[in-house]
């Protein structure tokens, strides 16, 4: 179950989308985007972001204030306490928005292959709990793993410029240094996983 | 040097994305919007060549690895800071 004050819709990249909403920038940053895949896919994503955004604040999707931050990630020119997250994997579009905190999600396809060499991104703990699982079920349990990681360095603001070996992952819950995270399995279409991150405060 | 790099970098992104064509490859252009490469694909390229380089990029410095040109200088840093 969605934590409260976490609104999470899903969407698919190749349903029709109001294009109409986003801004010049955003256009701008579609032209530059060279693979026809990732154009739609981010299309899709700004699309959903500013209808999930217009929700929480109120307003028409296309006066939602977003501009480019830094990373190229999305962020609200205006003071606000709401957090939010958008992943795309293949056709599938998640954005989570909170106005209880910090939030992250990730979806990646289930059958994810080549993942980072373990060493790189897994604690030594979570490395043997993981070949200690069945071959059949542990591929889909490492895609789990890397998008509960993932989601809490996006819920830090972060994205991958932070050790993803730093966030510790037990369970449902994860910690990143001073920091504990809730993490729920989102309901997505068969074929990808997806993990929202929740600070517990 | 840096053209030694460069051909690293690029045969590692075509492991990475086989698909891809690289002749054309803008040096500024963003890798990812160039050949969708997602945040799991980047970090496989980073690992890749962390490996053929003999080199450690620590996670701070992953946007330098965005575009071509980016990948290419901090690399070129890296290695001959291993030099002296």
């Amino acid at each position: 179950m969605t934590p409260s004050g976490v609104r999470v819709t899903v969407h698919r990249a190749s349903a029709p989308h109001d294009t109409s909403v986003l801004s010049p920038d955003e256009w701008r940053r579609v032209a530059r985007i060279r693979s026809a895949a990732a154009r739609g896919r981010y299309v899709a994503g700004r699309t959903c972001l500013r209808s999930a955004l217009a929700d929480a604040l109120g307003c028409e999707p296309r006066a939602v204030p977003l501009r480019l931050g830094q990373g190229g990630r999305p962020e609200l020119t205006i003071p606000s306490t709401l957090s939010f997250s958008v992943s795309h994997s293949d056709d599938v579009v998640v954005v989570a928005v909170s106005a209880t905190g910090p939030v992250g999600v990730d979806v990646e396809r289930a059958d994810r292959s080549p993942l980072p060499p373990a060493a790189a991104w897994l604690t030594d703990s979570e490395r043997r709990t993981l070949e200690r699982l069945l071959e059949s079920v542990r591929d889909r349990a490492l895609v789990r793993r890397w998008t509960a990681k993932e989601a809490v360095t996006k819920a830090l603001g972060a994205g991958l410029t932070v050790p993803l070996a730093s966030v510790r992952v037990a369970g449902a819950r994860a910690e990143s240094p001073c920091r504990t995270w809730r993490l729920t399995d989102l309901d997505v279409p068969t074929g990808v996983v997806a993990t929202l991150a929740t600070e517990v405060r | 040097m840096t053209e030694d790099i460069r051909s690293h970098v690029l045969a590692a992104l075509g492991e990475i994305a086989p698909e891809a064509d690289t002749t054309t490859l803008d040096p500024e252009a963003d890798l990812a919007d160039e050949y969708d490469l997602d945040s799991m694909d980047l970090y496989n390229l980073v690992v890749a060549l962390e490996a053929r380089l003999g080199v450690e990029v620590l996670e701070r410095d992953y946007p330098h690895l965005r575009t071509l040109a980016g990948a290419v200088a901090h690399l070129d840093g890296l290695r001959a800071g291993h030099r002296t």
